[in-house]
């Protein structure tokens, strides 16, 4: 009786989710938009976390699901709707960057994906104040941005080396060393 | 019977250790080093935690909604420049013909404001202006007052009457008046060279401004709904870049008369 309630209280979510994604893709933007409400906040976290600029993030928060609104057609269930949309993310975030970096204008962040990985004004290993304590979530902001990409993706959002590699256009051991470059700047942060 | 680790080759293999990429000999070697080292203790548990937490971390929200931006886009499909459907994929020529119209936009706005925070005589440097229509490149792209031919000219200069009078005194106008005024100038060289140019060329010109035109209410009826999106207010000002240059390209066309 108890798994009955359970599968009763926890269908009607899964199901309207499911149809709201077909819904969607049909072109209902009443659904769409259910799925945006359902989403969002987990896309904003990964852009944000990866970016670490709240207005750009919320910028490509828009773009991923104006592509997402794109893209949707293409969806074909082999995964869930939450694991797609979270690739597609990581995708406009990538290209962005890509993008940006060739500009170089507005975004002055030294990118470091295929060279050391040396501390930078402000960020993890540069003094603090005394006193001053960081949580994890400032920790990461500070880190530098192609150790902060790789730590988000590995540690938050728990891609394999592999997958890293692939979407940076890095070998597998390079997002390693960069992980555990990471790791230790945020524990130097962590334990200060 | 393994041998323990030392600290330094711990340090080593802690990531391989941290991802479970370790053979099982190894990693008792590791784990029988820590067990008696404070350091090395201290620094795996502070790691192990460190993934945890990763783990756990809370989600961000946005400061504001973001669907209203969304949705002004999803029912505005931004610079669609075709009837078919499909999306613009633009050429290098006409990647080139914009990269040029930025460059000589930018020249003729910088050149623009030069003149009006001096507030001096409207009179511009004709002297400059070359007499041959066939020009360059690096001359069709040259800002306005330097592009067209003799009979053109008159259209670029800055009379000392009223509107000038009023610009000279705005400390800044603002980029969608610049725009407006580089199109002005140029759409009113255009409608005095038509009857000397080509009549499929300038249909086919017209056609293509109305497209563009069609894209610049689309980005501005957008951005009504979502006035911060800077994606928007680059595509807008991509698209007035566009339509400048087609102008300024469509002002140099050889005369057929």
């Amino acid at each position: 009786m108890a798994a009955l309630a359970i599968i009763e209280a926890s269908s009607p979510q899964s199901g309207s989710g499911d149809s709201d994604v077909a819904r969607a893709a049909a072109g209902d933007r009443g659904a769409f938009e259910r799925l945006y409400r359902q989403h969002v906040n987990r896309v904003f976290s990964l852009c944000a976390r990866m970016v670490n600029d709240r207005e750009r993030a919320e910028e490509l928060t828009q773009d991923v699901f104006v592509r997402a609104w794109d893209k949707l057609h293409l969806f074909r269930g082999e995964s869930s709707f939450s694991t797609w949309l979270h690739r597609l993310t990581v995708n406009v975030v990538l290209n962005a960057r890509k993008s940006e970096g060739r500009q170089r204008s507005r975004f002055e962040e030294p990118d470091e994906e295929a060279g050391g990985m040396d501390a930078l004004p402000g960020v993890v290993g540069m003094p603090l104040p005394p006193g001053d304590l960081l949580d994890l979530e400032d920790a990461i902001t500070r880190l530098p941005p192609g150790a902060r990409r790789v730590f988000v993706l590995h540690d938050v959002e728990g891609y394999r080396h592999e997958e890293i590699a692939g979407m940076l256009g890095v070998t597998s051991g390079a997002t390693k060393a960069q992980l555990h470059r990471a790791r230790l700047l945020l524990r130097e942060a962590l334990n200060r | 019977m393994t041998n323990p680790m030392t600290c330094d080759e711990i340090a080593d293999r802690l990531a391989d250790y941290l991802e479970g990429d370790m053979d099982a000999t190894t990693r008792v070697s590791l784990e029988t080093h820590a067990s008696s080292c404070v350091a090395c203790s201290t620094l795996l548990s502070d790691l192990r935690r460190l993934q945890v937490d990763a783990r756990n971390l809370a989600e961000l929200s946005p400061t504001r909604d973001l669907w209203p931006g969304i949705a002004a886009r999803i029912e505005t499909p931004v610079v669609e420049l075709s009837n078919g459907g499909t999306r613009r994929r633009r050429t290098p020529l006409w990647i080139g013909l914009t990269a040029a119209g930025l460059v000589a936009v930018t020249a003729t706005v910088t050149r623009e404001l030069t003149k009006r925070s001096m507030a001096v005589a409207p009179a511009v440097q004709t002297s400059s202006i070359p007499s041959k229509p066939d020009s360059t490149i690096a001359q069709r792209v040259a800002p306005a007052t330097q592009v067209a031919n003799a009979d053109t000219v008159s259209s670029f200069r800055r009379s000392p009457g009223p509107p000038s009078t009023r610009l000279a005194s705005a400390s800044k106008p603002s980029a969608e008046q610049t725009y407006a005024t580089e199109i002005g100038r140029l759409r009113a060289v255009l409608d005095r060279r038509r009857p000397q140019l080509d009549s499929t060329t300038v249909a086919v010109v017209e056609h293509n401004l109305r497209i563009i035109d069609d894209a610049i209410a689309q980005c501005k009826q957008a951005l009504q709904k979502d006035p911060a999106s800077r994606f928007l207010i680059e595509s807008l000002n991509d698209a007035l870049d566009t339509k400048v240059q087609l102008l300024r390209t469509a002002a140099m066309l050889p005369s057929t008369t």
